[in-house]
């Protein structure tokens, strides 16, 4: 048992930069963030005992991290305290170009419905569509036809 | 085909502002250990409401059940009596220092190893309490009926083996049931906002419906004898 909690550590922060990007394009607002950071970690501690590698320790942070992130209850006030995360705030900010390059991409991607803004991430991450059909447990053919309507929703706002 | 070019390429300005943001966050720490204890310590409240659970299961519902149940059926001698008490005493005192011991535990106070091995160490407890209940229930059972043949003068060493037997078989229907009944419920869909399988309402509705059904069975043969 010693052995599982301390992987699980290893595990997360091997896979933080996952779970913090699935955060990231989820929260509707910064400070938001951190909320849905520990509410993953705490569905990712809790189902970490189920975890019997049946898909890679990847593929399994997607699917938890992204299924918390659709499905938690923004509305719910009973959280648990936030301990902030320990991350360099102005990596993300728009004050240079690479920043306003991710902030556009953040504007677009939070437009999206919330099932959609799953996919295109893991289309973003260049998983394969088998893999994305996978974690978000659809068809291949159903990703294929929702990815397609995502992009065009996504060329129409760089249109306007 | 310009227009499709400058499709793609937009779609390819989002992957690099992706890659980008991947490069950002690379040799960002993020997590850090006071959250992943705050992580932990939520595993420790579940462990802690568990316990509490059990300590209420036993000692307010099953062993008056049991105490009752003897009385009805005339029963309820000094072994009976003393082997309740012991379950009683134990299960109260276990869950006395468990609970005592739990809270006082700070887990901001340790290093990550101490809280993984605090944290092992208390679900591993809660683990032994369960089968060591289980386990004091089936010998209590059993050394009772033993006590039932010998004090009736009916003992024989073909109704031990019978009774033997019918032992076994009733442990492995009971063993069997709940391996069935924790497959059956880890079957369920994944409860996202836990990460844990969402145990399907029927399960609850035909366990208590079995139990009711015991109940009555027992109650209406205590009633017509």
């Amino acid at each position: 048992m010693d052995k599982q909690e301390l992987e699980f550590t290893k595990m997360v922060r091997e896979y933080r930069k996952t779970i913090y990007t699935v955060c990231y394009f989820f929260s509707d607002n910064p400070t938001e963030v951190d909320d849905l950071f520990q509410e993953v970690l705490i569905s990712l501690w809790k189902s970490f005992a189920k975890f019997r590698g049946d898909c890679s320790p990847k593929t399994w942070i997607w699917q938890v991290s992204l299924n918390t992130c659709c499905n938690i209850d923004r509305s719910n006030k009973k959280r648990v305290p936030t301990i902030p995360l320990v991350i360099d705030k102005d990596v993300l900010s728009d004050s240079d170009e690479v920043g306003q390059q991710i902030k556009m991409l953040y504007n677009r991607i939070n437009k999206l419905e919330l099932f959609d803004r799953a996919i295109i991430l893991l289309w973003l991450e260049s998983m394969s569509y088998d893999d994305i059909a996978a974690i978000v447990g659809i068809s291949t053919s159903a990703v294929t036809s929702r990815l397609f309507r995502i992009k065009e929703q996504l060329k129409s706002m760089s249109n306007n | 085909m310009a227009q499709k070019d400058n499709e793609l390429l937009e779609l390819e300005e989002l992957k690099t502002a992706y890659n980008l943001m991947d490069k950002r966050l690379d040799g960002q720490e993020i997590v850090s250990d006071e959250q992943l204890r705050k992580v932990m310590e939520r595993r420790l409240t579940g462990v802690r409401s568990t316990v509490k659970g059990y300590i209420i299961g036993i000692n307010l519902i099953a062993a008056p059940f049991a105490a009752v149940w003897f009385y009805l059926e005339d029963r309820l001698t000094t072994d009976n009596i003393i082997g309740l008490s012991v379950l009683w005493i134990a299960s109260l005192l276990f869950g006395y220092f468990f609970l005592k011991r739990t809270g006082r535990t700070n887990y901001a106070d340790y290093d990550m190893t101490t809280v993984c091995a605090q944290d092992a160490k208390y679900h591993k407890l809660l683990k032994w309490y369960i089968y060591a209940t289980a386990l004091y229930w089936m010998a209590f059972a059993f050394i009772g009926a033993m006590f039932d043949l010998i004090s009736s003068g009916r003992f024989s060493w073909a109704h031990l083996i019978i009774w033997l037997v019918l032992f076994a078989m009733v442990a492995a229907v009971c063993i069997g049931g709940f391996k069935l009944g924790h497959l059956i419920a880890r079957s369920g869909p994944v409860d996202p906002m836990t990460g844990e399988h969402k145990t399907p309402k029927w399960i609850y509705v035909v366990g208590i419906v079995l139990l009711l059904i015991l109940i009555g069975f027992r109650l209406l043969r205590i009633l017509t004898t």
